[in-house]
């Protein structure tokens, strides 16, 4: 994509969608749910675009602090979404795919990073980060 | 080296480098995790499809086995071993622990 900066107007029908029942194009409007973005002073290269997730993306979570994620697209048109910060990615035939596949993708890190900590103290950094990041819905 | 396939890339974490797999809800994709002493879980997920794996994905897939695209595709091309892996992680991990994880 040529653009390094977009809005997810596109997203809009997905998060207005029945997974969300209550989140509206309105309320988005208004800043209140749950994706706003922008890609100034990113550091990915000039092919990404970058998005940032912020709000309720999933049932079970909430993205507090904004979560930039790159979107890439392989040569065969798959599109590939990761975000900068865990390294947890999606993939899809496009881009609402993807992100689809990156936010269940991300419920699952999230679960096994937070069951994991039980276990291994090395694991409490990463649980720490991801609690920076994420809460309970 | 050609595209590795999901399915590759499976066996190989699991048999050369002794990842484990992680429960997780999806359908479409599995985890692996590989816990090494003094430092933190390594993580990444694999699609279940069996197209081949692109560029892109793989250096996602790199990134989160902390290494970079030229040091995974020798992990998978059988030059590096689980000793030089754990090696690589201790001194030289990218992206590095302290701000990836």
């Amino acid at each position: 994509m040529s653009s390094s900066s977009v809005l997810l107007e596109s997203y809009d029908a997905k998060f207005a969608s029945p997974r969300f029942p209550d989140v509206t194009p309105s309320q988005e409007a208004a800043g209140a749910l749950p994706v706003e973005t922008m890609c100034q002073g990113s550091s990915s290269p000039p092919s990404e675009t970058v998005v940032f997730l912020h709000g309720r993306v999933h049932p079970e979570f909430v993205v507090e602090q904004c979560l930039p994620v790159a979107i890439d697209f392989e040569d065969d048109g798959t599109c590939v979404v990761a975000d900068e910060v865990f390294g947890v990615y999606g993939t899809g035939p496009s881009e609402e795919a993807a992100l689809d596949d990156y936010v269940v993708s991300l419920r699952d890190y999230r679960e096994i990073v937070l069951s994991e900590e039980r276990i291994n103290p090395n694991a409490a950094p990463l649980a720490d980060r991801l609690r920076a990041y994420l809460r309970d819905a | 080296m050609s595209p590795l396939k999901p399915r590759d890339l499976e066996r190989t974490l699991q048999r050369k480098f002794g990842f484990e797999q992680a429960p997780n809800k999806s359908d479409d994709h599995r985890w692996y995790k590989l816990s090494l002493e003094g430092i933190p879980p390594i993580l990444t997920k694999v699609s279940r499809s069996n197209k081949d794996i692109g560029s892109t994905l793989e250096s996602k897939i790199a990134h989160q086995l902390h290494v970079k695209p030229p040091f995974f595709r020798k992990m998978f091309s059988c030059t590096k071993d689980l000793e030089a892996y754990r090696r690589q992680l201790l001194t030289d991990p990218y992206p590095p622990f302290e701000s990836s994880n």
